[in-house]
């Protein structure tokens, strides 16, 4: 299995510890859940995951669900972290789910699609395109999606569960490294359980510590703080 | 032996290659043409006419005019053949410009092609204005139903129909999305997929809305059978779901669809329980653009 940097200091120790490999570093072409609480630091994780990726050439399919393409910029440039040069170099495509539903129009460009997030077959379709438009400038690519809550807002859940399945596995096919968050609790208790079992790895935040499931199976914690440079995580342990 | 000979065979090697490439692509050109005749014998239309579009790209980038001049004239009969008149005028008028710019001797031949079809268009033209001056003009659509069918089946306007069609399903509700991949290169490829990840999603008003577009692409074509089938497969769905405004949507488009068949009974009966429909839902919008489609079709 391959292994990628998450970009997150710390992180990939850790998450290598609970693996059976030597290789450091996140699993390459799997998929991974972030579930916790609100304003615990998901988003920041996929900010921070997604803009390493870029600035080590690795292109990114970016699918936002909770806050408009502005917004998404607006958060990064927080920690100092542009998107506009890969936007131009075509490095990221982003799929912005939200804006649409205010009504205003929107311009779309090469590398930024617009979709509804009550109507899950065109944020399919779009995905397709986006895929397809990434794929093109790398084999391998990382995929977010930040998140599953406003889907699970407008839709039946078993309807944003099957979307899950078709999105990861189209761009697991297509060699995707996926990480897609959901807030704790916002669904019901069978179809969290569901969410756990269809990612490969399962990370946890809930504003102290990180605790993380790995597609290997042992598990492993530790404490991580939210700074102007974005998550570091301390030392952890294996449980 | 001189120190740039280095440089004098590497700039051969390229040559070479560029010759080699030149082959490759008018040889790719060719066999694209190739494909698309067997597509085209097969009944494939969209398949054959994407084919010969990206033969008709790649004669161009390689300057081969006379061959990109007879792709567009085949173009132009393969619309010619499905009825789409104004889309054949638009290929047969792109090669004659290339005729007219580089003297090829197939610019009669084309030429004459675009006056029939210029004739052929101001009749038509002219047929929609009577058809539209003798339609009736009361809102009561039971008294549209009383006054009965065409029965010249040839002064019935397809065009006009077809864009009475168009502004009643862009009511629905999925159009909005959806109508927009028709503006995608390819656009059948675009919804069939999109029909194919509704199905997987499960999501069935997706599904339903798709199908409905997918037969009021190919009533546009006058693949009048086949929309028919896609309309009854919409129905079916709007049904399933129950979603009123889907299921009035769809009858029309059925009853339209039988009428263009000359089932004039049947797609009477579909015309009617939709309207009871339209009534039902207090859908103004969607009521004068029904009405205005019942207008065509009946006189």
């Amino acid at each position: 299995m391959s292994r990628l940097e998450s970009g997150i200091p710390g992180f990939d120790e850790i998450f290598s510890s609970v693996s059976d490999f030597d290789l450091t570093g996140f699993p390459g072409n799997t998929s991974t859940l972030i579930i916790g609480p609100p304003k615990v630091g998901k988003s920041i994780f996929c900010y921070q995951f997604a803009y390493h990726g870029l600035s080590i050439d690795e292109p990114c399919l970016y699918i936002t669900a909770d806050e408009g393409m502005k917004q998404l910029q607006q958060n990064m440039i927080d920690f100092n972290w542009f998107l506009q040069s890969a936007m131009d170099k075509e490095m990221l495509y982003v799929i912005d789910s939200i804006s649409s539903l205010s009504g205003a129009s929107i311009e779309t460009t090469n590398t930024y699609n617009l979709s509804k997030i009550n109507d899950p077959t065109d944020l399919m379709v779009k995905v397709g395109l986006g895929t397809r438009f990434v794929f093109k400038k790398s084999e391998e690519f990382r995929s977010v999606f930040d998140s599953l809550t406003t889907p699970f807002a407008f839709n039946p859940e078993p309807m944003v569960v099957r979307f899950l399945k078709t999105y990861i596995r189209r761009l697991k096919e297509a060699g995707a490294t996926i990480i897609f968050t959901c807030t704790e609790g916002i669904v019901s208790e069978n179809t969290e359980k569901i969410l756990k079992s269809i990612a490969n790895n399962v990370i946890m935040m809930d504003g102290d510590y990180i605790t993380f499931r790995s597609i290997e199976g042992p598990i492993g914690t530790a404490k991580y703080h939210i700074t102007d440079k974005g998550i570091i995580v301390d030392k952890g342990e294996v449980l | 032996m001189g120190i740039f000979d280095r440089y004098q065979s590497t700039d051969d090697t390229i040559k070479k290659y560029l010759k080699q490439l030149w082959e490759y692509q008018e040889a790719e050109a060719d066999l694209m043409v190739e494909i698309a005749t067997l597509l085209y014998e097969d009944d494939a239309i969209d398949d054959a006419v994407g084919f010969l579009e990206r033969s008709v790209r790649i004669y161009e980038e390689l300057g081969l005019y006379e061959q990109e001049a007879s792709i567009l004239d085949l173009m132009g009969d393969v619309y010619l053949n499905m009825d789409e008149n104004n889309t054949a005028l638009k290929y047969y008028r792109k090669c004659h410009q290339i005729c007219t710019a580089k003297d090829l001797p197939i610019i009669e031949d084309v030429f004459n092609k675009i006056q029939e079809l210029e004739e052929v268009e101001q009749t038509s033209t002219k047929i929609g204005t009577e058809t539209s001056t003798s339609s009736v003009d009361e809102d009561s659509y039971s008294e549209i139903f009383d006054e009965g069918f065409s029965d010249e089946m040839e002064k019935v306007d397809y065009e006009n129909i077809g864009s009475k069609l168009d502004d009643i399903i862009s009511l629905l509700d999925e159009y909005a999305i959806y109508g927009s991949y028709q503006k995608f290169d390819n656009p059948l490829a675009h919804i069939k997929e999109a029909i194919e990840m509704s199905r997987s999603i499960g999501d069935d008003k997706g599904e339903a809305g798709l199908i409905l577009i997918m037969g009021d692409i190919s009533l546009k074509k006058e693949e009048t059978e086949k929309s028919l089938d896609y309309f009854q497969q919409a129905l079916k769905k709007f049904r399933k779901i129950g979603d009123d405004k889907g299921e009035a949507i769809s009858r029309l488009m059925v009853g339209t669809a039988y009428f263009l068949l000359g089932e004039t009974e049947e797609g009477s009966s579909y015309l009617r329980e939709s309207m009871e429909i339209i009534k039902f839902l207090h859908d103004d919008k969607m009521e004068k653009a029904a009405m205005a489609l019942l207008k065509s079709i009946y006189r």
